[in-house]
């Protein structure tokens, strides 16, 4: 399986496959453990403290491994989104998602702005395309915000978490080990990783149904489970996508031979990049998924 | 990179038509609803304003839900209609989906109906017919005067009076015919009518009254009530 156009040059990460995946499958429980512990602990207040470090921790990652030109305005943009997004949906008595669409939009010109008016403006297509992919994923994250003010949502909320978390974590651990039948050439995911996070998601989403109770019965938990992870596991394999090309050997050097050079970014933020995207992708799905069950 | 944007710059076209068609097939639903519990003679319109529509459905809320109701649907005389506005209609998705909806809370109701003078004059006392005129309109009616019939006609106001539609008439004559003074200065005060608009459901109560060319519309409102089928 080899996607690849013959005459095309594969991308080579200069990231070893163990920096690849164990950073990012350990950031997973460490996001899991913030979005479902905090809630718990400090209620509404900890479910938007959870929720902002994961959003601002994205914005950082995402401005430094995507390379976004104007980087203090990319920073302050993302995080202003970040932080208009949490209080569209929390400051109204009744919030709706809806409200996500003014902080888009107003999100949208101040990214268009901030990309014109900086000097010198080189590649301003990719840096705008990429400052309005963090504003939607910041915005998408804040979903999150919606539930959980009901015992019934909050514990639909942490089985859907540990869900995603279980999938981000199986997916990595098993393409460090077996990155096969490989689904690109250069990215070490593989369709075995793909299909053991779902399945991961599924089992995971099936024990926490039956040990935080309620309603939610063994099959409903397992569909609802494993459509959350496999959001999470495609959206993960998007993000190894942008990690290996952010990480990518100049024309096609051979690893060995830029062993020297060494990643240019901290495995830990891109490892960010890799938990906190899919995690933010799936919020609307447990949104989704939580208003029909 | 590039190709992530390409599939979020598609995820969210298909959102905008999946938005689209979902409010159509809403609609669609609630006013077949509507029809079968109302026992309408016709699917009343529908229209769930507001976009976009998949959050609100998401959030189990809707912020203004208009329906239109016409004669033909309500089984009414010509001109007769009812548009009702619904604000903060609160519908679990989860209800929907299992079907369980029983009662829907709604924060607010405004609505106007029209009542045609046919449908005004069928509900009144004899022969009474009622035409608008100016800003009021004008009642012709057949009253009985010292034992004669007179056929009379009087440009008169509505005004409401709790749940009673009271017409006030002035300068009453003779529709038609010849009436002496005196025996009008009689008979005028016959032409006066009062119609007790029947009980209305959903805790809506009327708010005023216009008359107006196509009849009489009467403003309604109702807050924080709960809409329930009919029993039985």
């Amino acid at each position: 399986m080899s996607p690849t156009s013959p005459g095309a040059v594969a991308l080579r990460s200069a990231l070893p496959p163990r920096a690849h995946h164990l950073p990012a499958a350990g950031l997973a429980v460490v996001a899991v453990g913030l979005l479902v512990g905090l809630p718990e602990l400090l209620g509404d207040l900890g479910r938007l403290a959870a929720v902002l470090v994961l959003q601002l921790g994205l914005v950082l990652a995402w401005v430094l491994v995507t390379g976004i030109q104007g980087f203090a305005g990319s920073l302050t943009v993302g995080a202003a989104a970040a932080v208009a997004a949490d209080l569209a949906l929390v400051l109204p008595k009744r919030p709706d998602l809806g409200e996500l669409l003014v902080v888009f939009g107003l999100g949208f010109l101040a990214v268009v702005l901030q990309q014109m008016f900086r000097r010198p403006r080189a590649e301003l297509v990719a840096s705008l395309s990429g400052a309005v992919l963090l504003i939607c994923a910041v915005g998408a994250l804040a979903a999150l915000l919606l539930l959980g003010s009901e015992p019934r949502e909050a514990r639909w909320v942490a089985v859907a978490v540990l869900a995603a978390g279980a999938a981000l974590v199986a997916g990595h651990l098993v393409d460090l080990v077996l990155p096969r039948p490989q689904l690109a050439d250069g990215v070490p995911r593989g369709l075995a990783g793909l299909v053991v996070a779902v399945l991961a998601g599924a089992a995971v989403a099936v024990l926490g149904a039956a040990t935080a109770g309620g309603p939610l019965g063994a099959t409903t938990a397992a569909l609802c489970g494993a459509v959350v992870a496999a959001v999470a596991a495609f959206v993960a394999l998007a993000a190894s996508y942008i990690v290996v090309e952010a990480t990518a050997l100049p024309g096609g050097e051979e690893e060995e031979e830029a062993a020297d050079a060494g990643p240019e970014f901290s495995p830990w933020s891109l490892g960010v990049l890799q938990v906190v995207l899919p995690l933010a992708a799936c919020a609307p799905v447990v949104l989704a998924l939580g208003a029909a069950l | 990179m590039k190709a992530l944007v390409v599939v979020v710059v598609l995820m969210l076209g298909l959102l905008v038509v999946a938005d689209r068609v979902a409010v159509g097939y809403a609609e669609g639903q609630v006013a077949a609803q509507i029809e079968q519990k109302g026992a309408l003679k016709g699917e009343p319109e529908v229209d769930i304003t507001g976009f976009p529509f998949l959050t609100q459905a998401l959030g189990g809320r809707y912020d203004d839900v208009r329906i239109s109701l016409t004669a033909a649907e309500l089984g009414q005389p010509e001109g007769t209609r009812a548009d009702v506005a619904l604000h903060g209609v609160q519908v679990p998705l989860s209800a929907v989906l299992s079907g369980s909806v029983q009662e829907v809370p709604v924060d607010r109701i405004d609505g106007t109906a029209t009542l045609s003078y046919a449908l005004l004059s069928a509900q009144l006392e004899g022969d009474t017919r009622l035409t608008p005129e100016g800003h009021g309109l004008r009642i012709t009616r057949t009253v009985e005067v010292l034992g004669q019939k007179l056929p009379l006609t009087a440009a008169g106001t509505v005004t409401l009076d709790g749940n009673d539609l009271v017409v006030d008439v002035h300068q009453a004559a003779g529709a038609g015919v010849d009436v002496p003074d005196w025996l009008l200065s009689r008979a005028a005060d016959l032409l006066d009518l009062r119609y007790t608009v029947p009980t209305l459901p959903f805790g809506l109560k009327l708010t005023g009254v216009t008359p107006a060319d196509d009849g009489v519309h009467l403003a309604l409102k109702a807050t924080d009530t709960v809409l329930k089928a009919a029993a039985g």
